[in-house]
């Protein structure tokens, strides 16, 4: 029996039928006794049929990423006083959302597998589908929110700090952009969305880490 | 809340402001053997440690335009909180703050520095260390372990049931260690994890383009991600072990050296995926990079 709870993106997996074999009879030996992890489930399952039963084009469930942004502004801010781990905890649940909702947008798109992969080199910001691309204008709304309190704060961070940060936030531009182009060519990936979800996740922990970081004034 | 706020005020012990020469930093109090602990400010240098005294010892040096303050959060008995704050003024440098802190073992600490190198040894209770630059060297079984850093290594020897280890640009290296739950993640530092005699029921290693090594064993029910864009992944494991291995790259390849199961050809032909099972497939090993390359073989 699994003693751990099953982290979201596996109770997903689990619901969405992707698990492998094994995987999936430890989480039901697990889910069969656990009341919290069945209530995690039926969210999960709630949101990815939400989201899958969108239209192509619709815009996501706003309501979801109007609650990532104000968890964001409660954990980032310049007086945070909450728990560390809840923020992470917090990061990990929205990156979670959003991979669900991406790919619960690709699951109702039609597989593109006639289009020709972009390369892993392109920096230039690549034209995702409709359904992604809303998704990828909430991220970007909420990194941009994230950027202005650091902006706000930037006084107090030293060169060498702001160039490790510009740095730092330079490499994950260029993920973002590379995952980006892959993921408009070949838009039916999940894995592909997994991944371009991962760097929105990295820049989303490290201007929340800077944030937290910088000294109060 | 109010009142803790007051008793605090009480409390505070009122230090000299801006030091104009070096000071003596010498307090210490009887103490829960949980107390609650919270250090912020410039300092260049924290070593914590734990020792067998119900009791706290803050100790050190703080250089000239420095202002130490701080204290009890509770007027009387022992202490079950305590706040300090090192400032210096415009200019003034941190180098001469050098502060060693003794906590009761089962203690919980918080730091936050700008640029520090923190050692923190024994401390079996909580750790919450936050550092732009320095560096934050960890060794013992703390009960959970948060640290975040800009270009700061981080390095953990030992157990924890719960450790969030995050940088930018600092490596995160982890040897001897295990532990119930962990994640480990960097922009561009390297992820180094070897196993000690206790293993990592679940570990999830993620990185831009930092490259990630583990290097060990694998639990029974072990259940690890490793997550790159760019960085490398090179997987060290014991042969024979019982796990089920999901690997996949969309443009860069996969070799396995392990075992006899050889990688196929990803999506539409680019990149590679690779998966396999051996032995009851206790273990669950999950990679997934954009373009790294990712190595499985034999330990040595």
């Amino acid at each position: 029996m699994m003693h751990d709870h099953p982290d979201i993106e596996t109770l997903s997996a689990y619901g969405d039928g992707e698990l492998p074999a094994l995987a999936r009879t430890r989480v039901d030996a697990h889910v069969a006794q656990c009341t919290s992890c069945r209530g995690a489930l039926a969210q999960v399952r709630a949101l990815v049929a939400s989201a899958a039963a969108l239209p192509p084009d619709a815009e996501p469930p706003e309501a979801a990423w109007q609650e990532i942004r104000a968890r964001i502004r409660r954990e980032a801010g310049p007086r945070r006083v909450r728990r560390a781990r809840r923020a992470w905890i917090g990061v990990g649940a929205l990156a979670a959302a959003a991979v669900v909702l991406v790919a619960g947008n690709l699951l109702s798109r039609p597989g593109r597998s006639d289009k020709h992969f972009a390369g892993g080199t392109s920096a230039a910001v690549a034209a995702l589908p409709a359904g992604l691309a809303s998704v990828d204008r909430n991220y970007v709304a909420s990194i941009a929110e994230l950027r202005g309190t650091l902006e706000q704060q930037g006084r107090s961070l030293s060169p060498h700090t702001v160039r490790v940060l510009e740095h730092s936030l330079a490499l994950i531009d260029t993920a973002i952009a590379e995952a980006r182009a892959a993921l408009a060519a070949d838009p039916a990936n999940a894995a592909l969305a997994g991944i371009l979800s991962a760097q929105y996740e990295h820049k989303l922990g490290l201007l929340q880490r800077v944030t937290k970081l910088v000294p109060a004034t | 809340m109010s009142h803790r706020f007051a008793a605090l005020a009480l409390a505070l012990v009122a230090l000299p402001a801006l030091a104009s020469a070096q000071q003596k930093v010498d307090i210490r109090r009887a103490a829960t053997p949980t107390v609650s602990v919270r250090l912020g400010g410039h300092f260049a240098s924290l070593a914590v440690t734990q020792w067998a005294h119900d009791s706290i010892a803050l100790t050190g040096v703080v250089g000239p335009g420095t202002r130490f303050d701080g204290g009890a959060l509770n007027p009387t008995g022992p202490v079950q909180g305590m706040k300090f704050f090192v400032e210096t003024a415009q200019g003034a440098s941190t180098a001469g703050n050098r502060l060693e802190l003794r906590v009761p073992r089962n203690a919980r600490v918080w730091v936050k520095a700008g640029s520090a190198d923190i050692t923190v040894d024994g401390v079996a209770g909580g750790l919450d260390l936050n550092i732009m630059g320095g560096s934050v060297r960890v060794t013992g079984k703390p009960r959970e372990l948060l640290v975040e850093s800009m270009d700061g290594p981080v390095t953990f020897t030992g157990y924890t049931d719960f450790a969030r280890l995050k940088t930018a640009a600092g490596d995160i290296t982890v040897t001897e260690g295990g532990g119930i739950d962990l994640h480990l993640s960097t922009v561009s530092g390297a992820i180094r994890v070897a196993p000690g005699e206790r293993d990592f029921q679940r570990g999830r290693f993620e990185s831009v383009t930092g490259p990630i090594s583990y290097t060990g064993k694998l639990d029974r029910g072990a259940d690890l991600r490793f997550d790159t864009h760019s960085g490398a992944v090179d997987l060290r494991l014991p042969r024979p072990s019982n796990l089920e291995m999901d690997a996949l790259t969309i443009t860069g390849t996969i070799e396995n050296a392990w075992s006899s199961s050889r990688p196929i050809a990803g999506r539409e032909g680019r990149g590679m995926e690779l998966g396999f099972s051996s032995g009851s497939a206790v273990a669950r090993v999950s990679i997934r990079s954009f373009k790294g390359n990712v190595r499985i073989s034999p330990a040595p």
